[in-house]
């Protein structure tokens, strides 16, 4: 239903994940409530009642949203949950050194680094997947392993007191002299997950796209010494001086503040939609960009290895999971839930499930695994080609 | 109370200074025992490793029989279980206390009862009237105070032995007269066995019954401050204890002249076959005499008076004779200009080659005291 | 222990007898032996972790190194040094170190000097009132100046909201915001105090008879400033470079803030992004680059304070101290040393107090005012702080851990200190006084950050006995205790050569055990000097930053990683109130520090 790339490798992937899945549900030291498999049907009274018991949930979350799904959580449940904003590296780190040095605080994670998440954190046994057995059909199963809890999207976004329209409408406007020093993005080194967006770029279906859209924005075929387009496309949009931000606050902020003549624009994720206002920011999403307006990533649900608290962790993921869990995040960022039977949120900026489809690249877990290999040399090749 | 024993001592400090060497020493009972000597000579040290703030490289040290450091057999005495008390030259009063806790600490370490505690500090606080001070801190009294205090803090626990490192070096001229006849008249109360460390020789043979002195590490002669002044065991000895310093005329060897030939010369004649090993004839001050003075036992030669100094009491007088110069001591006044000089033969100090004293001048019993 | 006589023993068992015999009664060497091995463990083994850390292959790396983890590895070393990235890893930082050192070097040195002249040597009106109030920058976290300088130069060139000129219609340049002019000029004016104390010290102890006889002996004023003044100074102008140059080495705040907007790193930041990118290989390999600059900066250090030896006698008792008049030119100078304060002090704070009470920043209109960042229940789009930063319960907890950590800290530090300075001069002359000594100087060498990472990566796991500590407390208390040991073991040695062994060892003859005479005797008279070797390390680690940053986790903020983390989340004004709060804490602490001890902070500052 969504744009995705059909391979064999993916599907292998598949098979291996729910092999995965099954494994890593029987093996955990823990009392193993809500066994994935048919036979023990789901029991949440006695999850929760397991939770009770256990050390206050820990919890990290690459938005400040967490506050209030912990505030809910606990009002729900009467389980006591903390919840932190921290950066995927910061909660990459956390994890992983609590999980080695055997002094685990941590429940669960909500981070968007994928790549880190496939290519680290499972392998190495630093967290544990675990889908809700209860959702396992309304869950794509590509989206199960490691679990996807929500869609958030990164696009385009202009000042429209400054722009009557957005003035992008080809993603290489972004690399054009005309738009040199006026991109705002999060920076990559930083934030690495940037650079899972531009490993995608790279596949060969996707640099195809962008070489035809290249065609359409100059009238002439792309001239690269690069391997491909999308290759091309990132060492020129690092040459032409973007600015780089630590969040997407900042982006918003420099694209939004009110009373600038030429602002930039910048490619920030939906959230700062809702913000802006009472912000007094001024920003609105590009609609038609060729050949994508942005790009559509998943932020992970998983739960660290030897928790303390490992009911109310899985209490926790379940809620991620159910409308209620999803709706702070869906309501002030937009985006939906990986559960498709929880409904969109009321602030859809971008319209239905279809024009995310067209319009937007979509960062399948199933591209982790080359998001991973490809991540030292596309750090590498970013920046050595900054100015 | 018990007699002090040192049986061949030696303290090597880290770093290969070696402090004492193979030292023997024992200190009778009731004694009040001068270690005399240069800064630098080991005297501290010794006090030190009796009192047991340093321990010995070898050897073996015992009070009243009870050994307290034995290196080869692996007995040790820590210095809190020694019941020794020592004074520092720095006094070491600890700030934080009163004149009546720093004196009172000792005892309350020891728990002893209160009550006792408060009568002994009284007793010594009058012994050393420091009674006004008792509870002012160290900072707020003097010198001479802060002194008593620290004597004070060691004889409150009744030592059997006490020892007092340079105690009076930073009192002035007449607080330490003071001082002096305090520390001997304690002495003669307690009667315990006193051990003193000083570099000043008026100080040692003022106070001592007997006197060690020590250079480089090694104890040259013990004796009383008599015998210590009259029959020196070396050259280092004769010359160290004295003031104005002995005369030390060389008579054999390169340093050798013609006083020094002279006066060897008599002393063969005199006293006979040892005189031929002398390369040194040692003569006090008090014993050349100026003006007079004649008869077979005295060496005469005239002599040119060329100074003259007065310290009041005595004069000091520099005289030329042949070709050095002797000093003499006098109660009567001296004038410069010609003058004839003697020296009776008892009174000639005979020092071998190696400095040691050569046993024929006069039996000390003959020498005039 | 009885005094028997024992039966005799072959010489070298009797000698062991008794050494061990009188172990028991005076443990200052076994413990001296002990607290070695602990210092050794919490001191040495870090550096040595680091080190070995560089060329090992780290978990994770096997692919790229084509090694087994563990295996030694010549890959980090030509990541950092040889690859096509090594010129943006480490050596543009290398170089913008070096620059920015220098800079900053130097104009600390002419600032601190020339204030310290006036206050020390001329007749410049309000002098008594400048010298405290000159070495205030100091007590403000280092990254204060550049909180105030974004605030009003930030531009368009990064997000976020922009600087006052901006909002007032004036885009700053590039150079003028980030990057090198603004990191010299801002740590310039964060580090002068060194040099106005250290300069101000020498300018005090230095004879003008000697100024005057070189005049009487014909000399113009140039040549006796030249021949005379500038060769007498030399030392302390150097010791105050080298300090200035050491601190600046490992300072993160101010370059994380000001720099890496425009992608200007320097070695710590440099490091810092290694960190958090995973490349522990990487990091280890730049906090040996860091360490080794250390180490030739103190190098240099010790050499010169030999050198100094020879200068010593200069400074007699019998000083002359005449002032020269400044005549017409005191109303001027008077106005620069104001300007100095003014722009070290009163400006920054201004700035960064005005800061937080605008909504934009730098639209001076009545309806832009408002009290919401400090005090309101609910500010709507800060979700991560999501109310005044006075109402939120994320400052109470941040300054609870902060005196929690830094308290423990400076009170283990202090005493670990005192003690260290125990053993060490009652075995003093002994190999294992000199060893405790260098132990505990150690971690001068390492600025903090790297220090940090050392620490990180051998407390990660369980080692031996001692659990693995990460995430925990402990670890943030032990890493600053050591830090802070090297200010407190010299204060501790410096406190008991004063005190010397005498009054223990009276207390020793007058029947006192060890631990008696250590509790009822060092112990009370050295309290004083306990509280002055707690109260720097407590200041010092009130404004930490680099440290903590490396080891605190996103559960446990203290005040300063509270501010760099709203700085972060772009919430400046959260950020500067932040950091506000964190200056008010130091003031109030370094007050009740001097009302306590009697001594003045400025005597500690020389380390």
């Amino acid at each position: 239903m969504l744009v995705m790339m059909a391979s064999r490798s993916r599907t292998l992937a598949l098979a291996g994940a729910i092999l995965a899945l099954v494994l890593c549900g029987q093996g955990g030291a823990v009392p193993l409530l809500g066994r994935a498999t048919a036979a023990a049907p789901f029991d949440l009274a006695a999850l929760v009642a397991a939770a009770k018991k256990e050390p206050p949930l820990v919890t990290l979350n690459n938005s400040g949203v967490v506050k209030d799904i912990v505030a809910n959580f606990t009002a729900k449940y009467g389980v006591k949950a903390v919840g932190t904003k921290a950066d995927s590296l910061t909660q990459v780190q956390q994890v992983s050194r609590e999980v080695q040095s055997g002094n685990v605080k941590l429940g669960v994670l909500s981070i968007e680094d994928g790549a880190l998440v496939q290519g680290r954190l499972i392998p190495q046994h630093f967290v544990d997947n675990w889908v809700p057995p209860d959702m396992l059909d309304s869950i794509p199963k590509k989206w199960q392993n490691p679990l996807v809890q929500i869609w958030d999207a990164k696009v385009v976004a202009y000042n429209p007191t400054s722009y009557g329209a957005c003035p992008i409408t080809n993603i290489w406007d972004l690399t054009d002299p005309a738009w040199r020093g006026k991109v705002a993005l999060r920076d990559p080194l930083e934030t690495p997950e940037e650079i899972t967006w531009f490993s995608w770029l790279t596949t060969e279906d996707n640099a195809r796209k962008l070489a035809a859209a290249y065609q359409r924005r100059y009238g002439s075929p792309l001239q690269t010494k690069e391997k491909n387009a999308g290759y091309d496309f990132i060492v020129r949009l690092a040459a032409n001086q973007p600015i780089l931000t630590k969040s997407d606050d900042d982006s918003a902020s420099a694209v939004g503040a009110p009373g600038q003549t030429q602002p930039p624009v910048g490619i920030m994720s939906l959230g700062k939609f809702a913000e802006a206002p009472p912000k007094g920011q001024k920003l609105a999403p590009c609609k038609s960009v060729l050949p994508w307006i942005g790009y559509a990533y998943p932020r992970y649900a998983v739960i660290a290895h030897n928790t303390p608290s490992p009911n109310a962790a899985r209490l926790y993921v379940h809620y991620l999971m159910t409308a209620e869990g999803a709706a702070p995040t869906i309501n002030q960022h937009g985006g939906f839930s990986a559960n498709l039977d929880v409904p969109p949120g009321q602030h859809e900026y971008l319209g239905s499930h279809a024009f995310w489809e067209k319009n937007l690249v979509f960062l399948d877990p199933t591209g982790n695994d080359r998001a991973w290999q490809m991540r030292d040399a596309l750090s590498d090749l970013w920046r050595l080609s900054r100015r | 109370m018990p007699h002090i024993g040192l049986s061949r001592v030696s303290k090597q400090f880290p770093g290969g200074v070696r402090a004492v060497e193979d030292l023997d020493l024992i200190i009778p009972d009731g004694a009040f025992m001068c270690l005399l000597g240069p800064s630098g000579c080991g005297k501290t040290t010794v006090l030190r490793m009796i009192a047991g703030l340093e321990q010995p490289s070898a050897g073996e040290i015992s009070v009243g029989g009870r050994v307290f450091d034995s290196v080869a057999r692996g007995c040790f005495v820590p210095s809190e279980e020694r019941g020794i008390g020592l004074v520092f030259q720095s006094y070491a009063l600890w700030p934080h206390l009163t004149v009546r806790e720093n004196i009172e600490f000792g005892l309350s370490v020891r728990a002893v009862p209160r009550a006792e505690r408060h009568a002994r500090v009284a007793d010594v606080l009058r012994l050393l009237n420091i009674e006004p001070v008792a509870d002012r801190y160290p900072s707020q009294i003097s010198g001479g105070q802060q002194q008593r205090v620290a004597l004070a803090r060691m004889l409150v626990v009744s030592p059997q032995v006490l020892l007092l490192d340079e105690p009076l070096s930073n009192l002035d001229a007449r607080l330490r007269l003071e001082m002096r006849a305090e520390l001997k008249r304690i002495h003669q109360t307690l009667g315990s066995t006193i051990v003193f460390v000083t570099h000043d020789q008026l100080e040692a043979m003022t106070l001592g019954t007997e006197v060690a002195v020590m250079n480089a590490g090694r104890i040259l002669q013990v004796g009383t401050p008599m015998d210590i002044y009259h029959r020196p065991a070396n050259r280092f000895v004769a010359e160290f204890v004295g003031n104005p310093p002995i005369n030390i005329v060389p008579v054999r060897g390169a340093g050798a002249g013609r006083l020094g030939a002279s006066l060897h010369e008599f002393a063969r004649r005199r006293l006979g076959s040892a005189a031929d090993a002398a390369w040194w004839i040692g003569i006090r001050p008090e014993a050349v005499r100026l003006g007079g003075g004649h008869g077979e036992d005295r060496w005469v030669h005239p002599a040119q008076i060329e100074t003259v100094l007065p310290t009041g009491p005595t004069w000091i007088a520099g005289a030329r004779v042949l070709d050095a110069t002797l000093f003499g001591v006098s109660f009567e006044k001296i004038a410069a200009g010609p003058a004839s000089c003697s020296v009776r033969a008892e009174d000639l100090h005979l020092f071998a080659e190696d400095g040691s004293r050569l046993e024929a001048a006069p039996r000390p019993s003959e020498v005039g005291v | 222990m009885s005094g028997a006589i024992a039966a005799p023993r072959a010489p070298w068992r009797g000698a062991l007898v008794y050494q061990l015999q009188r172990a028991r009664y005076e443990p200052t060497v076994a413990l001296g032996a002990v607290l070695l091995v602990v210092l050794a463990y919490l001191v040495v083994v870090p550096i040595g972790a680091i080190l070995s850390d560089a060329v090992r292959v780290q978990p994770g790396d096997e692919a790229r190194t084509g090694q087994p983890a563990g295996h030694v590895t010549a890959y980090y070393l030509w990541r950092a040094f040889g690859s096509p990235v090594s010129r943006l890893l480490l050596w543009r930082p290398l170089l913008n170190t070096c620059v920015v050192a220098i800079g900053v070097t130097l104009l600390a040195l002419i600032l601190g000097g020339v204030l310290a002249w006036l206050v020390v040597r001329t007749d410049l009106p309000g002098r008594k009132w400048l010298a405290p109030l000159l070495v205030v920058p100091y007590m403000m976290p280092s990254w204060t100046f550049a909180l105030a300088w974004l605030t009003v130069f930030k531009n368009r060139a990064v997000g976020g909201p922009a600087g006052f000129l901006e909002t007032m219609g004036i885009s700053p340049p590039n150079w003028l915001a980030y990057g090198t002019v603004p990191i010299v000029v801002t740590l310039g004016g964060h580090y002068f105090p060194f040099a106005f104390l250290l300069l101000g010290n020498a300018l005090r102890r230095f004879d003008s008879q000697l100024e005057e006889s070189a005049s009487v002996l014909g000399a113009t004023r140039w040549t006796t400033t030249r021949r005379i003044v500038v060769p007498l100074m030399l030392p302390a102008v150097a010791s105050a470079a080298v300090l200035t140059a050491s601190r600046v080495l490992g300072t993160f705040g101010t370059p994380y803030i000001l720099g890496l907007p425009v992608n200007y790193s320097v070695l710590s930041t440099s490091l810092y992004q290694s960190l958090r990118g995973g490349s522990t290989g990487v990091m280890a390999v730049l906090s040996a680059v860091i360490i080794a600059i250390g180490v030739a900066i103190v190098a240099v250090d010790s050499w010169l304070l030999r050198e100094q030896r020879r200068f010593v006698t200069v400074g007699s008792k019998g000083a002359m101290h005449r002032r020269t008049r400044l005549r017409r030119w005191r109303i001027p100078a008077a106005a620069l040393a104001g300007a100095a304060v003014g722009a070290t002090v009163v400006i920054p704070l201004g700035t960064l107090t005005l800061s937080t009470i605008m909504r934009v920043p730098g639209r001076f209109e009545p309806g832009n005012f408002t009290a919401e960042f400090w005090i309101a229940s609910r500010l709507p789009a800060f979700v991560g702080y999501p109310t005044g930063l006075l109402r939120g319960p994320g400052l109470a907890a941040a300054a609870w851990n902060s005196f929690r950590i830094v308290g423990l800290a400076a009170l283990l530090s202090g005493a670990l200190g005192l003690f260290v300075g125990y053993l060490a001069v009652r075995t003093q002359g002994t190999r294992l006084s000199i060893l405790l000594r260098q132990a505990s100087f150690l971690p001068y060498l390492v600025p903090g950050i790297a220090f940090a990472a050392a620490y990180l990566s051998l407390f990660a796991v369980r080692r031996g006995p001692i659990p693995a500590l990460y995430g925990t407390l402990s670890l943030l208390v032990l890493a600053l205790t050591v830090a802070y040991l090297p200010f407190a073991s010299r204060a501790g040695i410096a406190a008991m050569m004063q005190l010397g062994r005498e009054p223990e060892e009276a207390a020793q003859v007058c029947g006192a055990r060890w631990w008696q005479r250590l509790w009822r005797i060092v112990a009370p008279i050295q309290r004083g000097a306990l509280a002055a070797a707690m109260i720097l390390p407590f200041i010092a680690g009130l404004k930490e930053l680099s440290m903590i940053i490396m080891l605190a986790t996103p559960g446990t903020d203290v005040l300063t990683t509270l501010s760099i983390r709203l700085q972060d989340y772009g919430y400046p004004q959260l950020a500067n109130a932040a950091v506000l709060v964190i200056v008010a804490l130091s003031f109030v602490v370094t007050y009740l520090g001097q009302r306590i001890t009697g001594t003045s902070l400025a005597s500690g500052l020389e380390g």
